[in-house]
């Protein structure tokens, strides 16, 4: 009986350790993540052709960039910075490469991400509040 | 007294939730200004998951109490606290405390549960998969987390004293089909769960329908704008066992969810689960509220490394 209940001791502590430790090695020790502009230039070269092409019904519509604005302030302020110029582990928003990039790119993008670099997909959005998103970014130059 | 009003305090916050908070607090708080409160990119469903990942260092802690009355037997009031780390962004690890207090019985500390969840493929698809695994060790637990098998209302019948000397070791699984189509979300979880003390594997489902009340976000600062609320509805049951996989015998629930997101604040949630074959309960009523700690991470490795993040 002391057997067994050693050894559903250690299946616990071995399961903690394979969930936990990587956790901690991550937080710890773990490879640092590093604002770098040009992460997000090379994913916003990568995106597809019909990104291009995809037109910002919100466009000129002055309320978009406000709207934009809180959500921005709301979902991506924490870590590119209330005024977008970057925060301790994501890059500016005002550089020329974003700020040229198309309306569609930047719609692409927030919609999948690139969790490899720490940025999450924002699919979660609906469209209409990702377009003002971007509306929002298109607005600081 | 057993089944007193106290009872149902104690396991709103008991002693076990105290402890774990009081730690939490402690680190939060000497983690300081290091450390924001923000707004979750969430699930908005109780039983249901879809593929939305927690952030990157962030830190999600959610209470969930339940309440139902199973026929012929007492109300119980379970509280299920929820410890949610984006790992990576494809990557999440949970640990889940859980307890009950039962009418006219007593309140016990149920067990936990440790899960992860894999987000498979980079970028978002049509159909976005998620691999989960989860281990759990339970004891009289009537959290409802997910209804497998031939699961009941008949399982919760016996008392907290018979119930507490079968611990269970189980592992349960799932596969998370996900997609997000103009501002719906539509979520299908596949669940396998096999208790490890030999017996067969159970098989359940679940499924998830949701949108935000509002599509596009009003200009203004607004506690009550459309865009922060989020109706769904989840439809959710146990298929049986390896041995007997069916639709005979098994309960099966429609549950309608609705969530409201404060602006950079907590996110309610309820869900009024209503059965619809025999062997289900015929109410179940669940509440939940979250809080999302942004860079959590970072600051705890600031902690360690004495440089300020």
């Amino acid at each position: 009986m002391t057997r067994r209940f050693a050894l559903r001791r250690l299946l616990c502590g071995m399961l903690l350790m394979a969930t936990w430790g990587p956790v901690a090695a991550n937080s710890f020790g773990g490879k640092k993540q590093v604002p770098d502009a040009s992460e997000t230039h090379s994913m916003l070269d990568r995106a597809p052709a019909s990104a291009y092409k995809l037109a910002n019904p919100y466009h000129g519509r002055p309320n978009a960039a406000a709207a934009g604005r809180k959500l921005f302030l709301r979902q991506c302020a924490q870590c590119h910075g209330e005024n977008a110029d970057g925060g301790r582990n994501a890059p500016p928003l005002r550089s020329g490469r974003v700020m040229q990039a198309p309306d569609g790119v930047l719609f692409w993008f927030l919609k999948n991400g690139n969790p490899r670099a720490g940025m999450p997909s924002w699919s979660s959005l609906p469209p209409a509040q990702r377009w003002q998103i971007v509306s929002f970014l298109k607005s600081l130059q | 007294m057993a089944g007193s009003p106290d009872e149902f305090h104690r396991i709103a916050c008991g002693v076990w939730c105290k402890r774990w908070l009081r730690n939490l607090l402690i680190v939060l708080s000497v983690c300081g200004g290091n450390v924001t409160i923000a707004r979750a990119q969430e699930s908005h469903y109780f039983v249901t998951y879809d593929h939305h990942m927690e952030e990157h260092g962030s830190l999600e802690i959610e209470f969930e109490p339940t309440t139902a009355r199973p026929s012929g037997g007492n109300r119980f009031l379970s509280g299920l606290t929820e410890f949610e780390y984006g790992t990576t962004g494809w990557w999440t690890t949970e640990v889940y405390l859980e307890g009950q207090s039962t009418l006219h019985d007593s309140t016990v500390f149920s067990g936990y549960r440790v899960e992860n969840r894999f987000h498979v493929l980079a970028g978002d698809h049509r159909i976005n998969p998620v691999l989960y695994v989860e281990y759990e060790r339970l004891s009289a637990g009537k959290a409802l987390k997910e209804v497998v098998g031939f699961d009941g209302e008949a399982d919760e019948l016996a008392p907290n004293a018979v119930a507490r000397r079968e611990i269970e070791h189980e592992v349960e699984t799932r596969l998370i089909l996900s997609s997000d189509y103009k501002g719906w979300n539509i979520s299908e979880n596949f669940i396998g769960e096999k208790n490890l003390g030999h017996e067969p594997w159970e098989f359940g489902y679940a499924v998830g329908l949701s949108r935000p009340l509002g599509l596009a976000a009003s200009p203004f600062h607004c506690n009550l704008c459309p865009e922060n609320f989020r109706a769904g509805v989840e439809l959710y049951g146990g298929l049986g066992t390896a041995d007997r996989f069916t639709f005979h015998d098994t309960s099966h629930y429609v549950a309608p969810v609705m969530a409201w997101s404060l602006p950079a604040g907590p996110t309610f949630r309820i869900s009024p689960s209503f059965g619809i074959t025999d062997p289900a309960y015929g109410f179940i009523l669940r509440l939940g509220v979250s809080y999302e700690f942004s860079g959590f991470g970072r600051a705890v490795r600031g902690l360690f490394t004495g440089r300020a993040q």
